[in-house]
């Protein structure tokens, strides 16, 4: 209508845009200049002690960290979607799986292993080229219940198939919850392969398996009692503990070993790489494991450290008293998608 | 407004391609004369120039991102996530399979939800525009309410309200294992997505309601037609609200992630975005499938459009005048008015206050979430208070929000303004053009447009050329501006075309510049929807997640992504807790804005008030 | 109405004005000129180009060639383009277009505002302004309280307030009942007059031309096919479509049979009919003869006398002052025939025709 107004109004917008926009860019990073100081790290994490420890390799290093926490799937999606070109120096979360899939890709640094004394399970879980640093342990596959409720826990995997758990059993879904994966590739490794594995599984869901989206919900659904047998990875299951004394754990031949794991891009300029195993030397160093150990005691910090001379918070058992297998994530990280839409179709519900 | 409204319908149709120039009165004269009035130069070229400036910017903020991810499909290696330069197999394992099958219920869930939501919003216009029903502006409140909440939200709250040992059961000690299957399945599925489709179904069609005016009810009554007749005289004025409310219920509905990764994904009964956040969550993540999906749901986007284009098209509904009597609410009475309360509360009651029941009891319940008196405790909230990691967040994600909001707002009313107006045929392409994006704009999940920035403002190509946006707060803001601004320009735009054209062009002849022309004319008019425009866009901005967790700059969380921190954390309470104070601050702040427009606007624009 | 003298009236000249909407175009070389104080009716039908003209003079418009000149400044043409805002004039729009925000003393007082009127004068104008419609009183009320004829009152004094030069007026009766129309015309006319500004208005209604105009053009199709006094435009059409335009009673064909100066007389077969001719027009040539209503008489059958038409009354209606009727004639249907008494149907009648109110056109294009 208005001669003019539009391409006026068209520009305001364009205006409009750019101020916006200016004002919002005041908050964005300038990219580092100093050449003397040691280069600048770019954290992606979905651990839930990542801050404290960030914050402690900070004070202790004076190396600037920049942080980027999310829940392991965005954060895994974001790494793909970088691909051509990461932002990321460091990628640190759960499942071993992941990392073999990035390092197959060729995304991570090979030969790299920090000169520290690995406790037995902490050298089970170093890769062959490599790749990746284990920081801590937990267990795929833990059992939660409420002792009041449930006074004859199982005893073994066979156990879940007997008519008394029938409709009691549940977990979450690993295409949904992230540290799910490992628990489902881990009893396929220990049963003898992915066709049993799936044999189990499904004769699980006639025996009235129930899988819930994620952790949360099914910690929910053994607190109202919709089911009695939680399967959970061992930190969310002692996390559990801490807000509900009732509940117990038990571990059942065999759980498998989850680790948390730091990975390098391999892509990464050398500067940012040599900070970036600071950053790994001193997450496995005592003062980084403390770190971790304070940083979320409700939560992630519930782990087992897979080096010398650093003990577990009290509520967790000796790693020697845990029937416990490793596998190889090289052979099941592949797999993981397909494994995932094959539980969605065929087992959730 | 009034008896004079939209006559703009019915005027001759102009364009205004016109020159312009920048209102500014020269030297207080009353009467132009040569040296007085300066003609400006304003040609056809730098009109040209104004709009591709314009276009650049749009295609920027909108195109880029949606384009970069649809081309994965295509060329994968161009974007580092395959070998083939150029393929189509990702459409082939996009078509096979489960993920036809979840296409399949992508489909089947969005045309239900869009008939539900439609109908029922169909309704509420009915009810609350052309009848004196009690508790109207509740009933409207409520409407935004909904328009609020999450959808995720009103899942949660589903599944605690019908779970094994969950609400119902402990409020009536059984099981409800019927209602179980029932809500936890495709019909749960369906109606939440079809609840939440309510309010913009309710928008598109209370325009025109609006507009009807009495006359061609009055046409029927005399010619005979009973209350059923007239219903169905009224509904058929009614076809382009209702299309348009079809079409964008049906968009909204298939781009739905939140009840995809919920009640969907417990039931078996797989949806597209699930289907599609699935490839690219699981490891390896699997974009060009997730991509080839992208396209299905556009195409399926498409194809609603084109049928809104069938049924309306060569029809005119030109029916608003200067002279269209307004409708006199008719006084609901007796049975009519008990009906209409019990219909009101019973939808209300499952779309607002399942979720509100979702919220609180996770949040109120230290131990996840057991119905039992004795579990009821506040310590979450304490927690919230005093957490000052959660400080930098709400204030990051404050800031984040007021510049969307207000860059949306800017940015809707422009887009509003050109869809709202007819004209040549020229620029009706172009309008369609612009439409079709923003519905596409809306089909895709927020995780994969935001993977979509990634891919474009990642490229070495790009960032080679100088533009540094990916990990800047910029993108962050582009990225929530472009989710933001076909919602927002969505809802000005039943407002746009009621106000006529010649209301501005009376404050221009009448010696008012452009900006003072809009100031006082367009603002007032608008006041009541700019004013809920921006709130409501700067609540929904607030508390994005998918796309904030995606671009969010290293170092500079945003409160939605604390908020998942702290619920990954295993500290579930504290994390629902936190999104229950963050609603209801959201909630004050509209309730202080909508009490100072009250207060201090004059009162004038007061009356003007529909809502 | 002392202060009316202050206005300044605006002389408007429009050149050769060109303004296309993509392949249409609304305006196809229109050239008009407004004399100051002159009060120019434009006559069209709907999409003859009318609205788009006013436009163009508000300044809502563009034009893509040609000049618009208005007291002799240019104000547009393909490359400038002074802002309505600025041209100094005030506008009645056919949806009244009042702002439902602003009571009506606020929507009166807006072009003063614009104008940094003082306040104490503001009031004063306003409230005089209002009085002149007959409106005074109705200061506070908001425009939706008001009925249709009372609105488009404020926006006439909405108009007349600021005291323009150049008065524009859309359509404004069109929205309104025909016995509103009829004062609302009468006030128009008065008070537009009185204000000393040129006006330029626009309608679609023929009877509403001719009562208010100095001067009419007629629109067709994007042109000005003529531009005249009243007079001129009801006795000399310029075309078949002028005088369709401007009001007929009906038409018949014939063929010339001898020019007599301005006048030629046509044989319909059975009568000779003497017309006024329109273009060149030779013996022997085929013709339409265009039939003013008020060039009709009615008369008993049998009358003696030339060019008496016989016919049979088809339908009778009554006007007050007499009788109108519609009587089939050989070749046509003649209407509005007037009557001082009425003639019941069915009765054969003649029917005289007044040569100065018949118009002869032998427009091949028309005849066909």
């Amino acid at each position: 209508m208005w001669a003019g107004t539009r391409s006026r109004a068209m520009l305001a917008l364009v205006a409009a845009t750019v101020v916006g926009l200016g004002a919002s860019a005041c908050g964005s990073s300038s990219p580092a200049t100093s050449s003397a100081s040691p280069a600048p790290l770019v954290v992606y994490s979905a651990q839930g002690y990542d801050k404290a420890v960030v914050d402690a390799f900070q004070k202790a290093t004076g190396i600037q960290v920049k942080l980027v926490d999310d829940s392991t799937g965005p954060l895994l999606a974001k790494v793909a979607a970088e691909k051509s070109a990461p932002q990321w120096s460091l990628l640190w979360a759960d499942g071993a799986e992941a990392f073999a899939s990035l390092d197959s890709q060729g995304q991570l640094l090979k030969g790299y292993e920090p000169n520290v004394a690995w406790t037995a399970a902490g050298q089970s879980a170093v890769p062959q080229d490599k790749s990746y640093v284990p920081t801590g342990l937990t267990m795929a596959g833990a059992i939660l219940y409420d002792p009041a409720k449930t006074p004859n826990p199982p005893t073994s995997w066979q156990d879940l198939l007997s008519p008394a758990w029938q409709g009691k059993v549940g977990m979450p879904n690993p295409a949904i919850s992230g540290p799910t994966y490992p628990f489902v590739a881990g009893m396929m490794n220990q049963l003898g392969g992915e066709d049993q594995g799936k044999a189990y599984f499904t004769q699980l869901k006639t025996h009235g398996l129930q899988v819930f989206n994620t952790n949360p919900d099914s910690l929910h659904a053994l607190t109202t009692g919709a089911i009695q047998i939680d399967l959970a990875q061992s930190s969310a299951a002692f996390a559990a503990i801490v807000k509900n004394p009732n509940l117990k754990v038990a571990f059942l031949d065999k759980v498998s070993l989850l680790p948390g794991a730091i990975g390098i891009d391999a892509k990464a300029p050398a500067p940012v790489q040599d900070s970036a195993k600071k950053f790994a030397e001193f997450v496995l160093s005592p003062a980084g494991q403390q770190a971790m150990l304070a940083g979320n005691p409700n939560g992630d910090s519930l782990y087992w450290p897979p080096v010398n001379g650093v003990s577990p918070l009290p509520s967790l058992p000796q790693l020697s008293s845990v029937a416990y297998q490793t596998v190889d994530p090289y052979l099941w990280g592949p797999k993981e998608s397909e494994i995932n839409s094959w539980f969605t179709q065929n087992v959730v519900k | 407004m009034t008896a004079n409204n939209g006559a703009s319908a019915l005027a001759p149709v102009t364009d205004d391609r016109g020159q312009g120039s920048s209102a500014r009165p020269v030297g207080g004269s009353r009467l132009p004369g040569p040296a007085r009035s300066r003609p400006r130069w304003n040609g056809p070229a730098t009109r040209r120039l104004a709009w591709s400036a314009a276009a650049l910017v749009v295609g920027l903020v909108m195109l880029a991102p949606v384009l970069g991810f649809l081309l994965v499909a295509i060329t994968p290696r161009t974007f580092g996530q395959g070998d083939a330069w150029f393929t189509l197999a990702p459409f082939r394992s996009a078509l096979s399979g489960a993920t036809l099958q979840s296409v399949l219920n992508t489909a089947i869930t969005g045309v239900a939800a869009a008939v539900i939501a439609t109908v029922i919003g169909t309704a509420l216009a009915l009810l609350l525009g052309r009848t004196k029903v009690a508790g109207a502006g509740l009933w409207r409140l409520g409407l935004w309410a909904l328009l609020l909440a999450p959808s995720y939200l009103e899942a949660l709250g589903w599944t605690r309200l019908v779970e094994r040992d969950g609400v119902l059961a402990g409020l009536f000690g059984t099981d409800f294992h019927w209602l179980h299957q029932l809500v936890m399945g495709p019909a749960g599925v369906i109606w939440v997505l079809g609840s939440r489709g309510v309010p913009f179904a309710f928008l598109a069609v209370s325009g025109v309601v609006r507009g009807l005016g009495r006359d061609f009810e009055d046409a029927a009554r005399v010619h005979g037609a009973g209350p059923w007749a007239r219903l169905r005289i009224t509904v058929g004025l009614l076809a382009p609200g209702l299309w348009a409310a079809l079409a964008i219920v049906f968009a909204e509905a298939i781009s739905d992630y939140g009840v995809a990764a919920t009640l969907a994904a417990g039931s078996h009964f797989p949806i597209a975005t699930f289907a599609l956040a699935g490839a690219v969550t699981n490891f390896p993540a699997d974009y060009p499938t997730a991509a080839a999906l992208g396209w299905l749901l556009m195409v399926l986007v498409v194809l609603a459009l084109l049928a809104q284009r069938m049924a309306t098209r060569g029809r005119s509904y030109a029916v608003l005048s200067g002279r269209t009597r307004p409708v006199r609410p008719v006084p609901l009475r007796g049975w009519r008015s008990v009906l209409a309360l019990a219909g009101l509360s019973l939808f209300f009651l499952l779309a607002l206050g399942v979720p509100l029941l979702g919220t609180v009891s996770a949040s109120l319940m230290g131990n996840f979430g057991t119905v039992n008196a004795h579990s009821f405790t506040l310590e979450a909230y304490q927690q919230v208070f005093q957490r000052s990691d959660l400080l930098a967040p709400v204030l990051l994600s404050v800031r984040l929000a007021l510049i969307t909001a207000t860059v949306a707002l800017i940015g809707g009313v422009l887009i509003a303004r050109l869809l709202a107006r007819r004209g040549g045929a020229a620029r009706g392409k172009a309008v369609n053009v612009l439409d079709l994006l923003m519905l596409g704009a809306v089909a895709l999940p927020a995780i994969v447009l935001g993977a979509g920035y990634i891919f474009t403002y990642n490229l070495p190509a790009v960032t080679g050329l100088g533009i540094q946006l990916y990990g800047t707060i910029t993108l962050l803001v582009i990225g929530l501006l472009a989710g933001a601004l076909p919602q927002a320009s969505r809802l000005l735009m039943g407002s746009f075309s009621q106000v006529q054209d010649s209301l501005l062009a009376a404050a221009r002849v009448h010696g008012a510049g452009t900006t003072r022309a809009w100031s006082t004319t367009m603002l007032p008019l608008l006041s009541g929807s700019l004013l809920w425009t921006w709130l409501l866009t700067f609540a929904d901005r607030l508390l994005e997640l998918p796309l904030a967790s995606m671009l969010y700059p290293p170092g500079q969380q945003p409160l939605s992504v604390a908020v998942t921190t702290l619920i990954n954390g295993y500290d579930f309470a504290a994390g629902t807790a936190s999104l229950v104070v963050a609603c209801v601050g959201i909630l004050a702040v509209i309730g202080v804005a909508l009490a100072l427009f009250r207060l201090l606007a004059p009162a004038g624009w007061r009356r003007l008030e529909q809502r | 109405m002392t202060s009316t003298n202050e206005v300044s009236a605006s002389r408007l000249e429009i050149n050769d004005v060109v303004k296309r909407y993509g392949a249409h175009t609304a305006l196809d070389g229109v050239s008009l000129t407004a004399e100051a104080g002159e009060f120019v009716v434009l006559l069209g039908p709907s999409g003859s180009g009318k609205s788009t003209l006013l436009r163009v003079v508000a300044g809502i418009e563009g034009v893509d060639e040609g000049r618009v000149l208005l007291g002799n400044a240019l104000v547009a043409d393909r490359r400038s383009h002074v802002p309505p805002e600025q041209r100094g004039l005030a506008m009645v729009f056919q949806d009244y277009a009042l702002w439902p925000h602003l009571t009506v003393a606020d929507n009166v007082a807006y072009p003063l505002r614009r104008k940094r009127v003082g306040r104490r004068e503001a009031v004063d104008r306003v409230g005089g302004a209002l009085e002149r419609v007959g409106l005074a009183g109705y200061e506070k009320r908001y425009p939706s309280e008001l009925s249709g004829g009372e609105q488009q009152r404020v926006a006439l004094a909405r108009a007349l307030v600021g005291r323009p030069g150049l008065l524009l007026f859309d359509e404004p009766l069109s929205n309104l009942d025909a016995d509103l129309r009829e004062r609302l015309r009468v006030e128009i006319a008065t008070l537009a007059r009185e204000s000393g500004a040129t006006a330029v208005y626009i309608t679609h209604d023929q009877a509403e031309a001719f009562a208010l105009a100095d001067v009419i053009g007629v629109l067709d199709q994007g042109r000005l096919v003529q531009f005249d006094r009243p007079e001129t435009i009801y006795r000399h059409p310029a075309n078949p479509f002028v005088a369709r335009f401007t009001g007929l009673a009906g038409e018949l064909a014939g063929q010339v049979t001898r020019v007599d100066g301005e006048f030629v007389v046509l044989d319909d077969g059975e009568q000779r009919l003497r017309a006024r001719a329109v273009g060149r027009l030779a013996a022997g040539d085929p013709a339409r003869l265009l039939v003013r209503p008020a060039a009709t008489r009615i008369l008993p059958a049998g009358s003696p006398g030339d060019g008496l038409l016989a016919g049979t009354v088809v339908d009778v209606a009554y006007r007050g002052r007499g009788y109108d009727h519609v009587v089939a004639v050989r070749n046509g249907t003649l209407s509005s025939v007037f009557g001082e008494q009425a003639w019941s149907r069915g009765t054969e009648v003649h029917v005289a025709l007044d040569p100065e109110g018949c118009i002869a056109h032998g427009d091949p294009a028309l005849i066909g």
